[in-house]
């Protein structure tokens, strides 16, 4: 069952791009383009939350976010200065134990950027929790965020407090959770239900699972050239 | 060879007891099949509390103690908890793991789990269970012998500017300007990493972008 938040109750706009996510007869394109607005919208809330108008902010993702849902909230968040962080992960569960899961940084690219008042950590959904935790961990050994926000269009219905119990205290105070819908279902095939409609990497064009990080996002390849 | 058995508990609370189903109890039936079977064994309680570890240890029954060992090993809820809150876990696993990085050493640990867990935990060796986690791939675990890149694959990325590269304990990891850095998820005695190798000489690369292609996987 989906449980929108307080925000997405009152616009029908982001109910609408949610059912597009979730929804199989969504082309690439309109689903890519559902992410981007998506993005959008989360960057109004941030943007809203939070002054960083004076602020250095980090805004990070995995290959796969950046491009759309990533670059929705870059392209409107107001900040004194945003630096990028895009992350590949490989994704596996060893030994196909489907309860252990892992999802090392095979490659990275950073921009330099010391001590961000804050950090934006953006994911196209939050189930198990790995690949944010993940690269959380490597952002908070290396650039020691003052606070975190953790956005995604869609979290599993405990996300948050698995995501914060495998932090210590003085670390999880720092996050806040900007979300438009809790699903509690999941299917045979282990994705969220209603989510985003399967398989992201699928969904949006990039590949699958073994072969999405193929893909360099127009994002990266745009902001490297330009450094 | 001594057989050594191993009885992990979490409790708080804990005493050898005398009774039927009481540690003492089990340590004693441990011991007498043991010395039935005439082998060579060695018992062993782990606790997670160091205070209990103390207390057990102190008051090991004269009937097992010259068998009996009580070691005391932090428990935490996760394994990535495991890592952050135990250094001696983490700096064992450093000793193993190929690079330094929290993500690849919770990858290795998470391997041998998963190693362990397919194993239905037992009739398995230290040594098979290493094997199995080196030979999978993506565990980070160190390589037993030095390894080295193909002399002409090394000269074309020797060539790419603003391209680095070091083999780290049998891994290919690589920085390019400040901004991106990478390892090869296999060792590069892997038939997955000869592929590149292949791909590189056959393409042979200029610039970090062409580069960028082959070795993304």
């Amino acid at each position: 069952m989906r449980e929108l938040s307080p925000f997405a109750r009152n616009s029908a706009t982001v109910q609408y791009l949610l059912d597009q996510l979730s929804s199989s007869a969504t082309s690439p394109g309109d689903y890519r383009s559902a992410f981007y607005n998506l993005g959008t919208i989360l960057s109004r809330a941030i943007n809203e939350a939070f002054d960083l108008s004076t602020s250095r902010v980090t805004i990070a993702c995995s290959s796969e976010d950046a491009d759309w849902l990533t670059k929705g909230i870059l392209d409107n968040l107001t900040t004194a200065h945003t630096s990028l962080a895009v992350f590949w992960n490989l994704r596996a569960n060893p030994f196909n134990q489907k309860d252990i899961s892992i999802a090392p940084i095979t490659k990275s690219y950073i921009e330099k950027v010391v001590n961000p008042a804050y950090l934006i950590i953006t994911k196209s959904i939050i189930y198990t929790s790995c690949v944010v935790r993940t690269n959380l961990t490597y952002l908070i050994e290396h650039l020691n965020p003052e606070r975190i926000i953790i956005a995604s269009p869609v979290m599993f219905a405990n996300a948050e407090e698995t995501l914060k119990s495998e932090f210590s205290p003085e670390i999880s105070d720092k996050f806040n959770f900007l979300y438009f819908a809790t699903d509690n279902e999941i299917n045979a095939e282990g994705e969220v239900m209603p989510g985003i409609g399967g398989s992201v990497y699928e969904r949006l064009g990039i590949g699958n699972n073994e072969t999405k990080n193929k893909y360099i996002p127009d994002i990266v390849k745009a902001r490297r050239a330009a450094l | 060879m001594l057989h050594s058995y191993y009885q992990l508990k979490t409790n708080a609370i804990l005493s050898w007891g005398n009774t039927l189903g009481s540690l003492f109890f089990n340590f004693k039936m441990q011991k007498k099949q043991e010395e039935y079977a005439k082998k060579k064994f060695q018992l062993n309680l782990v606790v997670s509390n160091r205070q209990l570890c103390k207390s057990l240890e102190t008051a090991i029954p004269k009937e097992i103690k010259k068998n009996t060992f009580v070691h005391y090993f932090p428990y935490f809820s996760s394994i990535t908890q495991q890592i952050a809150q135990d250094s001696l876990f983490r700096q064992e696993l450093h000793e193993i793991c190929a690079v330094t990085d929290t993500d690849k050493i919770e990858a290795l640990a998470k391997c041998f789990l998963g190693a362990w867990v397919a194993c239905a935990q037992q009739y398995i060796n230290i040594s098979t269970l290493i094997n199995d986690v080196r030979n999978m791939g993506y565990s980070y675990i160190k390589s037993a012998v030095p390894l080295y890149l193909n002399p002409l694959v090394h000269k074309i990325l020797s060539a790419i500017p603003n391209f680095t590269y070091e083999i780290k304990n049998g891994y290919f990891t690589w920085e390019y300007r400040k901004s991106d850095s990478g390892i090869f998820r296999n060792m590069i005695d892997s038939r997955d990493f000869r592929n590149i190798e292949q791909d590189i000489m056959a393409q042979s690369p200029s610039t970090f972008e062409d580069l960028e292609k082959i070795i993304s996987l």
